[in-house]
């Protein structure tokens, strides 16, 4: 039962990660054309970047704990006691949120096994942070410099905070932002029940123990959800403060994982090539995202971490490879980017619409981004395989159907709006 | 309202799906009455598969503060229930915790060590000096 009340009350701090700095309620004239959900997202990027911030500092988790809570806690009286009515009004429009959660998090409960990425690398690494060490300590243990540390450092904060020292209770915060994000893409003001209804098939169509077992693909999909409805957003509105925010949760990305850097190139691409911005502006978003990568290596380089990352990439591997052998892993690649394909319902759903809509003679801006991301995606997966020395079999059959997994996040809600359009926009208020 | 209605039992029923697809009764049941050892040997085997179960058991009851290296014949990375980051990956370790010993004889020999726990093929050792 123990268990069971600490589920509750962690839910309840994983909301403060939502909730502040930015009071979601706040109507002042800037943030009047957000919702209070855009807020909340707004807030995630906001304090999953002070624990970038914080991460990188010399400072445990166990120094920083404490001055953060209080900071928090004198923050969410001061932003909410005079909104207390209108707060518990949110966490009952969010219940889904809550319910969804918490069975999840009873399946991770029980199920508690880490994933085998988990276990030889981010598991270890949130242990070095849990056990108050820090960045530089990571140099300690060998394995670190395959992959950044971002996730493994939420996972070791959010385990401190708990009452009781189970490592799964760390874990529970990607499920908290799981299960936000796809909340997120559905929230709007139109019929409660039939939103209620789609968020509960997207996390019934994709819900699987493997995803929450400490890997870290699942926050990449999560800030992937986010970022699709950003940008559907950026061209309807135009709105700048969407396309910042965007880049600061690229930017957590490329902290999360390698592939993070995938999708900054993508989404600087996006931005660049589709988006209807000023010369001026554009030039300053793509020198924010160089900045983005520049930082990253600088910040790694001198805490001696992560410069040989993947060992499988090298250059006299590059130089060696025959036109035969490239013939031979494109047709590998494909027959088994179609299989992952249909295992993935979000992926094959996506493409289906894409080339359904792009015969339909579908003109928005929209699916001409989503055509572009799927471009360079697949370019992605060409690539990265065919560059890789190693046996490509192997390599496939242990990572594509993460990456699969991880880019379907930007489809899910090009399918809704397809659905909207079935429903004669029933479902979203777009 | 009747379309209300309909949304609201195709809800109910996506609901009752949902609960029965994560096992939901099941996981409240064993989280409630299973502590977390429990469910940990159940998920890793105590003495068999990668013998967690085992490995906690002897970290509680030696409450060892030196660094140990787990054996174990699974291909899977398994050091993570050991692992201790007050070590350096190049200390040696003088305690070691066997699972399934029959699997591994090649890579221990018992003579030069002092066994401090045995629970079927599963073992708790430490280096002679």
């Amino acid at each position: 039962m123990t268990e069971i009340i600490q589920i509750i009350l962690i839910y309840l701090i994983f909301s403060i990660t939502i909730l502040m700095p930015i009071n979601i309620f706040n109507r002042n004239l800037s943030l009047k054309k957000f919702t209070s959900i855009d807020l909340a997202t707004f807030n995630l990027s906001i304090n999953l970047s002070l624990l970038l911030i914080f991460s990188l500092l010399n400072y445990s988790i166990k120094t920083i704990q404490p001055f953060l809570f209080s900071v928090y806690l004198i923050l969410l009286i001061f932003f909410y006691y005079k909104n207390i009515k209108l707060l518990l009004k949110t966490f009952a429009k969010y219940l889904p949120i809550f319910i969804v959660f918490f069975i999840l998090s009873l399946d991770v409960a029980n199920k508690l096994y880490l994933g085998w990425d988990a276990k030889f690398f981010y598991y270890i690494k949130s242990l070095y942070f849990f056990e108050n060490k820090t960045l530089t300590d990571l140099t300690e243990f060998s394995a670190s410099r395959f992959h950044p540390h971002l996730g493994s450092y939420f996972w070791a904060f959010f385990r401190k905070i708990s009452i009781i020292d189970f490592e799964y209770i760390g874990r529970l915060y990607y499920l908290f932002i799981f299960s936000f994000s796809v909340f997120y893409l559905i929230d709007s003001k139109k019929n409660t029940l039939i939103n209620y209804f789609f968020y509960l098939l997207i996390v019934v169509l994709f819900y699987e123990y493997e995803f929450f077992s400490g890997l870290q693909e699942i926050l990449l999909f999560s800030i992937l959800l986010i970022l699709s409805k950003y940008l559907f957003k950026i061209i309807k509105y135009n709105d700048d403060i969407y396309l910042y925010f965007l880049l600061v949760f690229t930017n957590l990305m490329v902290w999360i994982k390698l592939e993070g850097i995938v999708y900054l190139l993508i989404l600087s691409f996006i931005i660049n090539f589709m988006v209807k911005i000023k010369f001026k502006k554009k030039l300053l978003l793509t020198i924010m995202f160089v900045s983005i990568y520049l930082i990253k290596i600088l910040i790694y380089y001198f805490n001696d971490l992560n410069l040989d990352a993947q060992p499988s990439y090298n250059a006299e591997y590059l130089t060696s490879i025959t036109f035969n052998l490239m013939i031979e892993k494109i047709k590998f690649i494909t027959v088994w980017l179609v299989y992952y394909s249909f295992n993935n319902i979000f992926f094959i759903s996506g493409l289906f619409i894409i080339l359904l809509a792009n015969f339909t003679k579908n003109n928005s801006m929209y699916l001409k981004i989503i055509n572009l991301y799927l471009i360079l995606f697949i370019c992605f997966i060409y690539s990265a395989y065919i560059l890789r020395d190693q046996n490509i079999i192997y390599a496939i059959r242990t990572t594509m159907d993460r990456l699969i997994m991880t880019s379907s996040g930007f489809f899910v809600y090009l399918i809704l709006i397809e659905i909207n359009k079935i429903f004669k926009n029933k479902i979203l208020k777009l | 309202m009747i379309k209300k209605n309909k949304i609201f039992i195709l809800l109910m029923i996506l609901f009752l799906y949902f609960l029965i697809k994560v096992n939901f009764l099941r996981n409240l049941y064993e989280v409630i009455f299973l502590n977390h050892e429990e469910r940990i040997s159940k998920v890793y085997g105590f003495c068999e598969n990668e013998g967690v179960g085992y490995v906690n058991f002897i970290k509680n009851k030696f409450d060892i503060k030196e660094k140990i290296i787990l054996i174990n014949a699974k291909k899977s990375p398994h050091q993570w229930s050991v692992y201790n980051t007050k070590f350096k990956e190049v200390d040696s370790a003088k305690h070691f915790i066997i699972i399934n010993y029959k699997k591994v004889k090649n890579k221990i020999d018992f003579k030069n060590y002092k066994i401090l726990n045995k629970i079927n093929d599963c073992y708790y050792v430490i280096k002679n000096d």
